[in-house]
């Protein structure tokens, strides 16, 4: 029992850890995406799809 | 643009996606027609005609079909599609995708004709046997070297998110299946996984929670984002809101496996991180369904008239319905309920007919008379088919949501003196019945629907035009497609192929390495049980006959910690109980009751007379009749090495005596079951698969019941 506890506890910093590293990049990722300036870039991309078997210019 | 510009005659290559097309329509209709066999034989066990096609055996079968050989084919159709367009440059190497287009065949065709012989892993949909899974892992290779060779010729700086989407799936995908799939062969048919008891679990379900995200999900996205703005000829709502979506899945969805072994004996940190990153998965998919839907914005007339975006607008509303019954159904509580029943069924089955199948419907109807150059036969008929398939998928959800309830219900029900109202397996069996016939009569309906689209595009077909690859002028790479003033972070990772992919398989890789490895470091401190031994020889070769026939399809193999389990099954499953188990066999649905203490429960005459007619000994029950384990010769020739490879690799603690008489054992202990049945006036079975079954059948929990377990359930 005590062999158990203490092996699982070892570890168990290991997801707490990867939890507060995964916010950190997306949140990260959030403010990025919302950056000023980005939107124009944005823009021509979306139309991808619509362009794509059509002579572009 | 002023300056003159140059362009090049690109010519794509759209026999690859025709081929892919048809095998979609023809994988589907297979598929599903196993599906609609198996809703018969759950309403009706007679349906069970054959061995080879009986429920554990054909269970299988549909699953891989649909998943792979339908969804699969459906994926590749529309990546190779879309992938041209988008990076305006024909695929790589015709060669490359022949040989991707062949191989994936094959491997369906194998899988179709070695399942139903029982050669099964029996890990749900990673099933096929080791020399099938090397196929499967060339293949994608294969595939993948042509996606990313294509990616660094194209012609389109920027990767639209669609591309994305198949990047995160491509890899994702071979990093899941090489790890599920990592096992020791015996022979050229049977292997045994690498993992054990609660390890082969949790891999198994980080490896089949992602199958649904990576298989059934990100590509499917990845077909939404790029054919939904193409038919509703308008571009995707909110791009940040797409970019958004993408790393939020890629990021959460490999974490959230564990919700499929709530309240099992995986430890509880393990369980309580796939519940939490299943509930935060509901926004990035949610998310999702509204760009999706808006995407449509100021086109929701178009929806009277045109068969196609009603398929897309139902598959994206069936997206978002199953996003969120996924998180509900992760709640440990409502788990309580719904696991191991037709809930379950329900929930995935929204999500194969209504998301998977609907958006690939109404490809299909775009795709196919583009690439043979003509109109669509009739935009009636197609109307017609998506009413069916959306009564088709009403009728099956609804039932089985109504079945679910119903057996979860009943198998928790206790009388005023704490004793349970149905403490056997079979009085519960009949309450079903109504809505094992309306789930089979709505899947008829969907699949008469698929029949429909089937007359449909065989008419288009023959009023072709002259099928010839598109050609289209696109603008060389030199000239600057796009004024940007400022090259923000996320642009110029979409221009590098390479480091984005880096990033998405960290992405992916982070949540499974994380939980995957703690658990695998606990490997020698799964509380070990004194008493737990690994099976003689003879219960080893009645489990590969248990694995082989599929009895998990049916019967679980883990007694949770309530109240109404300890006392209908006995003590609840502890992690130091299956250290000898590979495959692990806890099971995903009870049609019939849990087996993880079914041994000494009834006297081997019971398993004999039940194993050959279960209606004789259990009226009414559902079961199949197994009489070809009567017939069919135990064959012990293999049986020293599998007890040599389990003791040599997987360290089981056999002695030197049992692995040089591995044989003997076998045959004293088949001597022994067989004499007992003889002794009561049945024929002797001694040298057939029956007896090695029952072995296995009567060890199944013996090891802790002799321990006198003194633990309480921790509800
Ligand atoms: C179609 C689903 C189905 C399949 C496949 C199936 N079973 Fe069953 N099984 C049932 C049902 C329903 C019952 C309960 C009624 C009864 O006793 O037959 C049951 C009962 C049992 C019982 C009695 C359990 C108890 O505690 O009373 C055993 C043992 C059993 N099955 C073994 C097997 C084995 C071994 C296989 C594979 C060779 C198998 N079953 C395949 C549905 C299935």
């Amino acid at each position: 029992m005590k062999n158990e506890i203490l092996s699982r506890t070892d570890l168990l910093f290991l997801p707490e850890l990867s939890l507060v590293l995964f916010l950190l990049i997306f949140v990260g990722a959030l403010v990025w995406i919302f950056r000023p300036g980005a939107k124009a870039a944005y823009e021509r991309r979306s139309r991808l799809p619509l362009l794509d078997d059509e002579i572009e210019s | 643009m002023s300056k003159d510009i140059k362009t090049v005659t690109v010519t794509y290559d759209d026999a690859i996606t025709r081929k892919f097309a048809l095998a979609t329509v023809v994988w589907g209709v297979v598929g599903m027609l196993a599906g609609l066999w198996l809703a018969l034989e759950l309403a009706d066990v007679g349906f069970n005609v054959s061995q080879h096609l009986a429920f554990g055996r054909l269970r299988p079968l549909h699953t891989n079909a649909v998943i792979f050989a339908f969804v699969g084919n459906a994926i590749f159709a529309g990546v190779y599609y879309s992938t041209q367009r988008l990076l305006k440059t024909r695929m790589a190497s015709d060669l490359l995708s022949k040989l991707h287009f062949w191989g994936w065949q094959l491997i369906i065709v194998s899988a179709a004709v070695t399942l139903p012989l029982g050669f099964t892993t029996s890990k749900e949909y990673a099933e096929l046997e080791w020399p099938i899974d090397v196929g499967i892992a060339l293949v994608w290779v294969i595939f993948g070297v042509n996606f990313f060779w294509t990616l660094a010729r194209r012609r389109e700086k920027h990767l639209y998110v669609a591309i994305w989407f198949y990047i995160a799936s491509i890899v994702t995908v071979a990093m899941l299946h090489i790890v599920n799939s990592l096992a020791v062969p015996v022979s050229v048919l049977k292997s045994y996984s690498v993992y054990a008891g609660v390890q082969d679990a949790l891999v198994q379900w980080w490896y089949g929670h992602n199958a649904v995200a990576f298989f059934l999900t990100t590509p499917f996205l990845g077909l939404m984002y790029y054919f939904v703005p193409k038919v509703a000829q308008r571009p995707v709502y909110s791009y940040r809101l797409s970019i958004i979506h993408f790393w939020a899945l890629v990021f959460i969805y490999i974490w959230a496996g564990p919700h499929h072994l709530l309240n099992s004996a995986l430890p509880d940190w393990a369980q309580s991180t796939g519940t939490v990153f299943s509930i935060m998965l509901l926004a990035p998919s949610w998310g999702g369904m509204i760009n999706g839907l808006l995407t449509l914005r100021g086109a929701w007339h178009k929806l009277r008239t045109d068969p196609i975006l009603k398929f897309f607008v139902a598959a994206i509303t069936f997206y978002g319905m199953s996003t969120f019954e996924g998180p509900m159904l992760s709640l440990k509580s409502v788990n309580t309920l719904s696991h191991f029943t037709n809930w379950t069924i329900g929930h995935v089955h929204s999500g194969a007919l209504g998301w998977n199948g609907m958006l690939t419907f109404g490809i299909l109807y775009w795709l196919l008379p583009r690439l043979w150059k003509t109109k669509l036969h009739s935009v009636r008929w197609a109307t017609a088919h998506f009413w069916m398939g959306l009564l088709g998928i009403a009728g099956y959800v609804l039932s089985m949501w109504v079945a679910g309830i119903t057996e979860g219900l009943m198998w928790k029900e206790f009388d005023a003196e704490g004793k349970l109202v149905y403490s056997q397996w079979a009085e519960m069996v009949p309450a079903l019945a109504p809505m094992y016939w309306v789930r089979a009569v709505s899947g008829a309906l969907y699949l008469s629907g698929v029949f429909l689209m089937v007359a449909n595009l065989f008419k288009t077909w023959q009023s072709r035009g002259e099928v010839a690859d598109e050609k289209v002028e696109v603008v060389l790479p030199d000239e600057p497609h796009e004024v940007t003033t400022s090259v923000s972070w996320h642009s110029r990772l979409e221009g590098k192929p390479l480091t984005f992919t880096v990033w998405t398989t960290i992405a992916a890789a982070a949540g499974g390495l994380f939980e995957l490895i703690p658990s695998m470091a606990i490997k020698s401190n799964v509380p070990t049980i004194e008493s737990v031994r690994p099976y003689t020889p003879l219960e080893l070769l009645g489990r590969d006959v248990y694995v082989s026939e599929g009895c998990v399809s049916c019967h679980s193999q883990m007694v949770r910690p309530f109240r109404e389990e300890t006392l209908r099954y006995g003590e609840y499953g502890k992690a130091g109980e299956f250290v000898y188990d590979r495959p692990f066999l806890w099971g995903s649905r009870r049609i019939g009751p849990d087996l993880l203490r079914v041994g000494g429960k009834y006297p081997d005459m019971w398993h004999y007379n039940h194993m050959l007619d279960p209606r004789s000994t259990s009226p009414g029950s559902l079961m199949p009749e197994y009489g070809h384990l009567f017939e069919q010769p135990l064959d012990t020739a293999g049986v020293a090495a599998k007890v040599a490879l389990f003791r040599n690799t997987f360290d089981a603690p056999y002695g030197d005596y049992e692995v040089d008489n591995a044989e003997i054992l076998a045959a004293v202990q088949a001597g022994e079951i067989a004499d007992g049945l003889v002794a009561q006036g049945l024929p002797d079975v001694r040298d057939k698969k029956i007896v090695a079954l029952i072995a296995y059948l009567q060890r199944l929990g013996r090891d802790v019941q002799l321990a006198a377990p003194t633990e309480e359930p921790t509800e």
